[in-house]
């Protein structure tokens, strides 16, 4: 039970990783990030690789950040000085070339079949105090970046971006670079995203481009805009509820529902899509609102 | 080095695929130009349309033109009652609300589907045909046929846009509601009809591609990038820009899935997103207000 509980903490953590990232760049900036998945795929082979190709794991980690931050500063500036709807599709679609390179570069990536024997963190370790010493480490850092993050809301460039956010012709009025902020957001954010992805590979050891779809980064779109975009608290609550619900509809099954795993799995997502188009509607600003002026803010 | 007779069918691939780009892209383009945003779940729309043209084949025992009729029917109730109950309401909201919104409603549309007829393709199971040759490449009549329907319906939507008086109405919308609405034209009336024919055209080019290749949950969503791509590369609200964009994307993602690798469709599509946005972001035939 306690490895079940840590298996499922570990996952969930990493989620929330997810969700800080997705929470700077739509919380507070506004940003449309429909390809945070990419980033978290980058961060997880750019760690998963360099840790197999012989390099500390610490170092591939720090890595997996900068590659995953790298790659969002191209995307900012094709896309942040246009419409909000051009960084939202654009950003799918590159998150699905990004998977065809990993299903296709197989001389880099080995291919679909996956990058197996990924150094685990803290491999040395007996096996239940391994997965405890990676839970508290994982734990660790979301504590590191959750504080940082906080902090990061409180200054002049926190304040800039919520200014963006709900103003831009204002910001911009100001002097403000908005386009700068914008990318500037995006690139801290999928850097974050990199650390999340570095964390999964070596939790699991194993890595292939179908852990990589658009449905990862709208799970944690549903934890965002559940939770209340734009305060970080209200997005921990917002992933522990998605795990709730994902770990809870497999049991589904158990209360009679003679369903099979795909239509299980499609019954999931016409729940998120529901709770979406609901949320939207009726509840823009999440459950635990950020405060500020109501409903009219971007969710 | 590649033949010309290979360069030539992989044109002609390409302008088969790109007849059915435009028609997606088209509906795209025009509710974006109208409703200022981007609707995700327009490309679901076009998964709806084949499926149930699929119903109408087996249940009701019809022809293929009298099921993609219905098929048809179907998208275009399921569209407009998408923009009734959902979005109409949240028309006073920012677009950003809006986008997050229609992946909400593109979930429910994909995976309803998933779940009442499952992830496996299945296909029309349309009679095989003898393809018909032009000098040394091989065009099937079904592509034939798909690029003569494309061809009349961007002829007709040309026709109204141009010379008629709801075409009139619409670009008066387009280019200033408050103006329009001010000089006394029902806005409400004419966005109706707009959404209701832009999802229309979304089930059309849904039972064509759905005819040209196989049908899975996920064959409108593959054309979402695509799609945008044809929208942005002709220019936002442009039919003839859409048309032609959607024809060069055909192309070039035939000549990337024929040359290079055919998972690389998409990589290619985004290279020429990446390039149009770079030189020329308001597209073929678009002002730059509208990418702003």
């Amino acid at each position: 039970m306690t490895a079940y509980i840590i298996a499922i903490g570990t996952i969930g953590l990493i989620y929330v990783l997810l969700a800080l990232s997705l929470n700077l760049q739509w919380g507070q900036t506004g940003l449309i990030n429909f390809g945070l998945v990419a980033f978290f795929g980058i961060g997880a082979y750019v760690s998963g690789l360099l840790a197999v190709g012989g390099w500390p794991i610490p170092l591939a980690m720090l890595a997996a950040v900068l590659a995953a931050a790298a790659a969002a500063w191209p995307l900012g500036r094709l896309t942040l000085s246009l419409k909000e709807d051009y960084l939202a599709v654009i950003a799918v679609g590159f998150s699905e070339v990004v998977r065809s390179v990993f299903e296709n570069e197989a001389w880099l990536t080995r291919g679909p079949s996956g990058l197996p024997g990924v150094p685990r963190l803290y491999g040395n370790a007996p096996d239940g105090l391994r997965d405890m010493l990676l839970f508290m480490t994982l734990l660790l850092a979301v504590i590191v970046v959750f504080a940082l993050l906080e902090r990061l809301i409180r200054s002049p460039f926190g304040r800039t971006l919520r200014g963006i956010r709900d103003n831009e012709v204002a910001a911009a009025a100001l002097g403000k670079n908005v386009v700068s902020f914008k990318t500037r957001s995006l690139v801290l954010g999928s850097g974050i995203a990199g650390l999340a992805g570095a964390f999964y590979a070596h939790y699991l050891t194993f890595i292939s481009p179908e852990q990589f779809t658009p449905d990862v980064t709208f799970n944690v779109w549903i934890a965002v805009i559940i939770g209340g975009s734009g305060r970080n608290l209200g997005v921990v609550l917002g992933t522990f509820i998605l795990i709730l619900f994902l770990e809870g509809s497999r049991f589904l099954n158990d209360l009679g529902l003679a369903l099979d795993g795909s239509q299980l799995g499609a019954l999931r997502f016409i729940v998120v899509g529901v709770a979406l188009v609901l949320c939207m509607l009726y509840r823009p600003a999440g459950l635990l609102p950020a405060g500020g002026k109501g409903k009219n803010r971007p969710c | 080095m590649p033949s010309f007779t290979s360069i030539l069918q992989t044109v002609a691939d390409g302008i088969s695929g790109g007849a059915v780009l435009a028609l997606l892209a088209v509906g795209l383009s025009v509710i974006f130009r109208l409703s200022k945003f981007v609707n995700v779940a327009h490309v679901d729309l076009a998964t709806v349309g084949a499926y149930a043209t699929l119903l109408a084949l087996g249940s009701l025992a019809l022809n293929f033109s009298a099921a993609a009729l219905i098929g048809v029917a179907v998208v275009a109730i399921v569209g407009y009652l998408c923009y009734r109950l959902v979005y109409r309401r949240l028309r006073s909201e920012r677009s950003i609300t809006l986008i997050i919104t229609s992946i909400g409603v593109a979930f429910v549309l994909r995976y309803l589907v998933t779940f009442i007829w499952g992830s496996n393709q299945l296909s029309f199971d349309l009679p095989l045909m003898r393809a018909v040759r032009f000098g040394d490449i091989r065009i099937s009549p079904y592509d034939l046929a798909i690029l003569g329907v494309s061809i009349a319906i961007f002829a007709v939507l040309q026709v109204v846009m141009r010379f008629t008086s709801f075409g009139r109405s619409v670009r008066a919308v387009a280019d200033n509601p408050q103006l329009a609405r001010v000089a006394g034209l029902n806005t409400e009336a004419i966005l109706a009809r707009v959404w209701l024919a832009a999802s229309a055209l979304a089930g059309v080019a849904g039972i064509l591609l759905a005819a040209k290749t196989v049908i899975t949950p996920y064959l409108g969503w593959h054309m979402l990038l695509p799609a945008f791509a044809a929208m942005i590369f002709g220019g936002v609200g442009s039919i003839g820009g859409t048309f032609a964009a959607a024809m060069i994307i055909g192309i070039v993602s035939e000549f990337a899935a024929t040359y290079w690798l055919p998972t690389y469709r998409l990589a290619a599509i985004f290279g020429v997103i990446v390039v149009v946005l770079l030189v020329r972001p308001q597209g073929l035939f678009g002002t730059k207000a509208v990418a702003k």
